[in-house]
């Protein structure tokens, strides 16, 4: 494994960048298509490459780093620009390039004709360049740029289509949710900066292993400052408002910051931080916590919706939420591992619904979807097996992730933990019964179907492959160290393991019976049943609508931040620079001319009037010189 | 004859040029008056160069005669100027100065 | 002998210079500018400067006053000035000539004696040429080759200024 290779990970999605940005004008759109594929898919041969050479290694001799150059020096601290590529950012990288390929080989089809396309393509390649930063970096200082290049791409991504005002709105409610969380990583950098003299993660986990006992906690602020800045990118409760909203991008785009990259930062920032985590058992709990509550809150919040894409949003705040649950019960490899599976279904259904999207003309409202089973069996078949996988169903991914992270959850923090987590998937199994909706029952829809092309079918295709497989990782069953946390080589807090097997086994068949029963009762409910459902709902509007607007949050900002902001906007605005700004620079001016118009009148236009003043003073400072001379 | 002489001399040529320059009208006439004190100025520097302090006097002179070429180049420019613009050298009609 | 000529030359100078002053046409008073330039040259010889002597020739007579005259042919200034003093002109010649009759009477009234005080100090022995270029040469060259910025200076402005606007040949 050459580190002087590590480079060629982030210099294509770069390139193909700058290509696309630059020259994309001149380019046909077949080359810029061209160009953005090579541009992940090269890095995508090259990390493939790496992860043989890994997979054979020892696992003591499975980390690749390279220094690139100091970037700040300032006595002992400095900053470097270093790459760092070990089992973590390993499977990163592959979930990034591996599912960022998939989607990339997906917009070309899904965003052929549209008038932005080579502004989509160099967009998507910066993305993923800043992501692969993000994952890569070696201190924290640097993951902060690809994290902020990551904010910025979500951005302008999601504000894709800028003439619609909606999509506008919604790319800056994702920037500026996610300024509130960075405020808190920056806070935790410099933190980090003061009380350690260091930013690169290896020296960070040294200290976490050396360090007396009296530095927790301030090893437990930083790190608590840091998951804030988590919270904001991995849309947790309550920073996760923006993320709904960002369904305004194009559907590639939520595919891509949903399976493949932003979303997952969070998450892997944690797993980066996990020996400075172990060191803090407090703030594992708070973690876990508002994963659960995260986790709980956006399953419900996900039931009420009515636009296709929402529900997916929802969904993912809610499993990224789980993920969390993961990583606070100190099973960093079981958060992984639900990362690595959850972006493959989530992608996969992201796709998959674009390509339903596609299939009515642009129509995202579930009221107007069903029975489309018979018009597109393939992309239903995926976006089925991204369904079960969702909700759990033995033997696809998310089966393996969400029972270990269950299991992991009653172990470290008893079975009340247990029960609320359980209903968290309980409900996850319903909003997934729910879509069954679009794909059964009688047609809803007017009009001939769009039938997608092959390249709308193909990606999601694979990704169903994927999540069918993918639960492989989590092999062998009921035990500590599978095939993915074996790689990963995390050191976890120490469990009591008092429980026996007997009762993970009883569990996992329970679980994998019961979540199956509420699918299954769901798809029911709404495929035969539908107009009843859709009565009830209309029985409820309050509710329905509470739901909907995922508990009034958005309001509830509006109302605690947005009004006092704005009062404090307009008195400063009227009062402050209108009254008592504006008149000092405007009196400043007037005086000034009022001045200006005395001193005018010394001006005669008369040349000898000139002349004489000047003589005059002339002879005012010789009198002046013999004067001070002695002369007279 | 004493330095003294030729400081009187100078000073009554510098009064005179002055004094021209304040009375007379016409454009031109400035621009010699202004040439009278230069030359009375040289006419001092001259005599100091003589009875006190050598060579270096004549070494001004030499620096201001050049100034005094360079002004009546510019000066008899901006004169030309004048005329064209306002079709007169009387200075009481030139009033662009005036605030 | 000295003595004399110099009366006699700062008789001429003050007569030249007040000429300038009055005279209603402006090439009278170019012409006697011209006048006064000689006499000033002849000066400077009676202080015993004679390489300045020879330029006062050079370039106010022969280069300088020169312009004048081309100037005040090209602007065909012959014709009667409207108004030629500011102010009244009876006035302005009595008490003009009244300052010089007063300046010539104050230099002879406060004359100090010969060879007394600063005043009337010893003559120095004239520096001879080979010294004025070397210190011309030496000590003095960046005052030198500024005036030759300044000299091409302002033969560049006095083209811009001379030149009809717009007018770029």
């Amino acid at each position: 494994m050459n580190p002087d290779c590590l480079w060629l990970l982030l210099a294509p999605p770069a390139l193909g960048f700058l290509v696309n940005g630059l020259m994309g004008r001149r380019l046909p759109a077949s080359i810029t298509a061209a160009v953005a594929l090579a541009a992940v898919g090269l890095p995508l041969a090259v990390a493939l490459g790496f992860l043989l050479e890994m997979t054979a290694a020892p696992p003591e001799a499975r980390v690749v780093a390279t220094s690139l150059y100091t970037w700040l020096s300032d006595g002992d601290f400095q900053v470097r620009v270093g790459l760092l590529l070990d089992p973590l950012a390993m499977v990163m990288s592959l979930v990034v390039l591996g599912i960022g390929f998939l989607i990339h080989i997906y917009s070309v089809g899904y965003m052929e004709g549209d008038v932005g396309y080579r502004r989509f393509f160099a967009y998507m390649n910066l993305f993923v360049f800043f992501m692969l930063l993000l994952v890569l970096a070696d201190n924290l200082v640097l993951t902060f740029c690809g994290w902020e290049g990551v904010g910025l791409c979500s951005y302008l991504l999601i504000g894709f289509w800028h003439e619609r005002k909606s999509a506008c709105d919604a790319g800056r409610k994702a920037f500026i949710v996610n300024r509130v969380g960075d405020f808190g990583f920056i806070l935790g950098i410099l933190l980090t900066i003061t009380a350690f003299q260091t930013v690169d993660y290896g020296e960070l986990a040294e200290i976490a292993a050396t360090a007396p006992g009296d530095a927790s906690p301030i090893i437990a602020l930083m790190v608590l400052l840091i998951f804030m800045g988590a919270m904001g990118k991995s849309a947790q409760f309550p920073l996760h408002v923006w993320l709904p909203d960002a369904m305004e991008g194009p559907t590639p785009v939520s595919a891509l910051i949903h399976g493949a990259t932003m979303v997952n930062a969070g998450v892997y920032l944690m797993c980066r931080l996990s020996p400075l985590l172990n060191r803090c058992p407090e703030v594992l709990l708070v973690i876990a916590v508002l994963g659960l509550v995260t986790a709980l809150y956006a399953a419900l919040a996900a039931l009420g919706q009515r636009d296709l894409k929402r529900i997916l949003a929802y969904s993912t705040i809610s499993q990224i939420g789980f993920m969390f649950v993961a990583v606070g019960s100190g099973m960093y490899a079981l958060g992984i591992f639900h990362l690595v599976t959850h972006g493959i279904f989530k992608g996969l259904l992201f796709l998959a619904a674009g390509a339903v999207i596609h299939t009515l003309g642009g129509e995202q409202d579930l009221g107007r979807m069903g029975g489309l089973f018979r018009e597109i069996p393939a992309v239903a078949v995926a976006f089925l097996a991204g369904l079960l996988a969702l909700a759990g169903v033995f033997p696809l991914a998310g089966f393996f992730s969400k029972d270990a992270i269950l299991w992991g959850g009653f172990q470290r923090f008893g079975a009340s933990f247990w029960i609320v987590s359980l209903s968290g998937a309980l409900l996850t199994a319903l909003y997934c019964g729910k879509l069954f909706g679009v794909f059964f029952g009688p047609r809803r829809d007017e009009g001939p179907p769009h039938r997608p092309g092959a390249l709308l079918i193909w990606p999601p295709a694979v990704l169903a492959l994927g999540a069918l497989i993918a639960g492989v990782l989590g092999l062998p069953m009921f035990a500590q160290d599978t095939l993915l946390s074996r790689f990963l080589g995390f050191a976890s807090p120490a469990v009591a393991s008092g429980q026996g097997h007997e009762l993970e086994v009883i569990m996992t068949v329970f679980q994998g019976m019961v979540i199956p029963a509420f699918l299954a009762a769901s798809a029911y409910l709404f495929v035969r049943r539908r107009r009843r459902m859709e009565e009830l709902e209309r029985a409820f509007p309050r509710a329905a609508a509470f739901l909907a607007d995922g508990f009034g949050l958005d309001k509830l900002n509006a109302l605690l931040l947005a009004t006092p902001l704005r009062g404090a906007a307009r008195f400063s605005a009227r009062i402050i620079d209108n009254r008592i700004i504006d008149g000092a620079v405007n009196g400043v001016g007037w005086a000034a001319m009022r001045a200006g118009r005395l001193l005018a009148l010394l001006q005669t236009g008369e040349l000898r009037h000139y002349a004489l003043s000047i003589l005059a003073g002339a002879v005012a400072l010789l009198g002046a010189a013999l004067y001070a001379a002695g002369i007279f | 004859m004493t330095l003294y002489h030729f400081l009187g001399l100078g000073l009554l040529l510098f009064a005179i040029g002055a004094a021209g320059f304040v009375i007379r009208n016409n454009a031109v006439v400035l621009l010699l008056c202004i040439e009278i004190m230069l030359n009375a100025v040289n006419l001092i520097l001259a005599s100091f160069a003589r009875y006190l302090y050598g060579a270096e006097g004549q070494i001004f002179i030499f620096i201001i005669m050049t100034v005094a070429a360079a002004e009546a180049a510019v000066g008899l420019g901006i004169v030309i100027a004048l005329h064209r613009g306002h079709g007169t050298l009387a200075m009481n009609r030139i009033k662009d100065l005036k605030g | 002998m000295e003595t004399a000529i110099f009366w006699g030359l700062s008789f001429c100078a003050v007569a030249a210079a007040l000429a300038v002053v009055f005279l209603r046409q402006a090439v009278n008073g170019v012409m006697s500018l011209l006048a006064l330039m000689l006499v000033m040259a002849g000066l400077y010889l009676l202080l015993g400067a004679q390489l300045v002597a020879l330029f006062q020739l050079i370039v106010y007579a022969g280069a300088v006053l020169v312009l004048f005259v081309l100037v005040v042919m090209l602007l065909n200034l012959e014709r009667k000035p409207a108004r030629p003093l500011l102010y009244p002109g009876k006035p302005a010649v009595a008490s003009l000539l009244a300052l010089c009759g007063a300046g010539f009477a104050a230099i002879l009234r406060w004359a100090p004696p010969p060879g007394g005080g600063p005043m009337g100090g010893a003559v120095k022995p004239a520096p001879p040429i080979e010294q004025l270029a070397i210190d011309l040469f030496t000590e003095r060259l960046l005052i030198f080759e500024l005036t030759s910025v300044l000299l091409l200076a302002a033969a560049v402005g006095a083209i811009v200024m001379s030149r009809k606007a717009g007018d770029l040949s």
